[in-house]
């Protein structure tokens, strides 16, 4: 079967197992043979594929085992998605405390990426509101992880993408909320001097952050600066329907030059034209492509990358800098960049991602040697910042800068399951 | 709102009490064979939606003096809907060489639904009023080199469906016949089944047929035309085709 992760760099002929009930998942994680555990695979390169083997899919093992009002805690198995948890929940005062922009990811994805949202100066990444998880291993063992029972296990499958097990069922804990609805303000910004005095102002009273920027035209550096806090209306909200999709894969990425200029400052003046104030409902403000299916594809056969970096904050500003101005001048620019702030909260797994800086993330349509070129570029800078990449959104990086941006890996390597193996872990790890 | 699923371990069967579980005053009566999977199935109803009310009933699925005692014990009230959705996609290379696993195949296809439809539906009879619903297949349209084993028992449902239909007709008591395509579900996992329609799309066009008290649900809807197309075929021609 067919298995082509989000950035569609390329097909796989994967062998996908379904396994329809958690026994059934005990006896194929135990077969011998090697896999790797496969959700909504949104994962932008290779994390989530494992060549032409086994995949071992949660897409059947989606149900809810139990909900407690008064401590949020809810208890699912791994192929439950956050958009099915955020629309069973957001009428009942309880809605998902991380999210990252994309509802299409299931609970095992959420874990294993430890995915971080808007809020990370708030609330953390995901990891931290997982209580406990079941870990079912290649030795047919099921593991019951958590902070006080099993740590090392639990910390390691914490952003440990999915190579120490397949994460059967797990406790994690909602957040309370009036409604679904969020308070937002939108604010233009000229350049990143500006960004970084509005995030640092935003971060005392704002639980979400975050920003678009232009990185194509000569403006680059201006953008639009959104933060949010959970609005206290409690108005119920309709279910989504989702009605555009892009219905097929363009012969060329329609993603260019001329489109991109045309596109960022159109963006531009948008926002800049709705500044201000608003009350979004949290699919709006959480998950704005959610609703055009299969978006990836406007990046034509070849597919795209995203690259998105964390480095110090304390050479952030110059450090972005540097990346914007190699980037407005390779022409190879990006639909659209975020740029964020991190919090100071320490990761809580060993192979976390999101850590204390400024985050950088952007898309480029694969032009083969030109676009691994501007990369090259980049890792250099952030590299030398002492910042990394997320391996989630990574098909290309180095060993070496894997290994430089997680300096807890010979510990991950520890709790590695000797039967899972990913295309990721084949190119920087084993 | 009382409904009736028997089966209600199956994917398809289990998204239609979600929906009809959104609906003010559901309360469901679920059969199964399995208790541990039922249980399974039933809290995450439960989970969902506390306010639904959710009974368990395990069943020997081909014992038909059970089934019948099952009917008639949860026929003491008035029932609004029964689905009946046990299948089991047969093997049809298997059933050509094994017939101990064709003979299963067909009683569990076949004689159970068939078992449950009739007992249910003297219940509906007694109190004059409900809607029954068969899960059948488009496999049940026409007979064919792959899947005929599978297909026979689906028809052999169309038509039970088609005879409880004449009988119950002008009463308030409905009956349908749902004939889903193929659907992405535990039971096509072995098939490449990520083109499929999900379960969730099929059991809303389900629970609208069942409330509209459709004789013939095709879920999705173009399956009613493409089978219509099928049917048509001569077999001098259908004999060379290969689907």
């Amino acid at each position: 079967m067919t298995l082509t992760a989000w950035g569609r760099l390329r097909t796989n002929e994967a062998k996908i197992s379904e396994p329809a009930t958690l026994g059934d998942l005990v006896g194929r994680v135990a077969s011998g043979e090697q896999f790797l555990g496969l959700g909504l695979a949104r994962s932008y390169g290779d994390v989530g594929t494992n060549g032409d083997g086994v995949s071992i899919s949660s897409a059947n093992l989606n149900k809810m085992v139990s909900f407690d009002p008064e401590s949020g805690l809810l208890t699912c198995e791994a192929g439950l998605t956050l958009r099915d948890i955020q629309q069973t929940f957001c009428n009942r005062g309880f809605m998902l405390p991380v999210t990252p922009g994309t509802s299409f990811v299931t609970i095992g994805g959420a874990i294993a990426n430890d995915v971080h949202g808007k809020n990370h100066h708030f609330a953390g990444t995901f990891g931290d509101h997982v209580v406990e998880f079941d870990l079912v291993r290649s030795d047919g063992s099921i593991t019951t992880c958590s902070r006080n029972q099993n740590e090392g296990l639990f910390r390691a499958t914490i952003g440990g993408l999915g190579l120490t097990g397949f994460i059967a069922r797990a406790t994690i804990r909602l957040a309370r909320v009036a409604g679904g609805w969020v308070e937002t303000e939108t604010i233009a910004y000229g350049n990143l001097g500006e960004f970084f005095s509005l995030a640092d102002d935003s971060e005392a009273d704002w639980q979400s952050t975050v920003s678009w920027f232009d990185c194509s035209t000569r403006k680059a550096g201006r953008g639009s600066f959104l933060r949010g806090n959970p609005s206290g209306s409690t108005d119920p909200l309709a279910a989504a329907s989702s009605s555009l999709a892009v219905p097929l894969v363009p012969p060329i990425s329609l993603i260019n030059k001329l489109s991109l200029d045309a596109f960022n400052i159109g963006y531009y003046h948008l926002k800049k034209a709705t500044s201000g104030k608003a009350r979004m409902n949290y699919r709006e403000f959480y998950y704005p492509l959610d609703s055009i299916q299969h978006w990836n594809r406007v990046y034509g056969p070849k597919g795209f990358y995203q690259y998105q970096s964390v480095v110090p904050r304390r050479d952030g500003a110059e450090v972005t800098k540097e990346m914007l101005q190699i980037i407005a001048r390779s022409s190879a620019g990006s639909f659209l960049g975020v740029l964020k702030t991190f919090g100071d909260k320490q990761p809580a797994g060993l192979l976390s991602f999101a850590r204390p800086g400024v985050t950088l993330a952007l898309d480029f349509p694969n032009r083969g040697e030109a676009t691994e070129k501007l990369f090259a570029k980049l890792d250099v800078i952030v590299s030398e910042a002492g910042g990394c990449l997320n391996p989630s959104k990574d098909a290309r990086m180095s060993r070496q800068m894997f290994e430089a941006g997680f300096n807890r890996l010979a510990e991950f390597g520890q709790y590695r399951d000797p039967n899972i193996a990913s295309d990721f872990s084949r190119r920087v790890i084993d | 709102m009382r409904i009736v699923i028997s089966a209600a371990t199956s994917a398809i069967a289990h998204q239609c009490a979600l929906a009809w579980a959104r609906m003010p005053g559901a309360e469901f009566e679920l059969i199964a064979r399995d208790v541990q999977k039922l249980d399974g199935f039933a809290n995450d109803i439960i989970t969902r939606h506390p306010a639904v009310k959710v009974h368990q009933h395990i069943v020997d699925f081909e014992d038909a003096q059970a089934i019948g005692a099952l009917a008639q014990k949860l026929g003491e009230t008035p029932i609004d809907i029964v689905l009946i959705a046990q299948g089991s996609l047969t093997d049809q290379a298997l059933a050509q060489t094994d017939f101990n696993y064709l003979k299963s195949e067909l009683g569990l296809n076949a004689v159970s639904s068939m078992l449950f439809a009739e007992s249910f539906a003297e219940q509906l009879a007694k109190w004059g009023k409900g809607k029954l619903a068969i899960i059948g297949s488009v496999a049940g349209d026409r007979g064919r080199a792959s899947n005929y084993a599978y297909g026979a028992t689906k028809a052999a449902l169309a038509t039970f469906a088609a005879g409880l239909q004449q009988r119950f007709a002008g009463s308030s008591v409905s009956i349908s016949i749902i004939k889903p395509g193929p659907t992405k579900t535990p039971m096509t996992s072995g098939l490449n089944n990520s083109k499929m329609a999900s379960a969730e799309s099929v059991a809303r066009v389900i629970v609208a047929g069942i409330e509209a008290r459709k004789r013939v649900i095709y879920a999705p809807k173009q399956w009613a035309l493409i089978m219509f197309v099928v049917r048509l075929i001569p077999f001098a021609v259908f004999k060379r085709l290969n689907f």
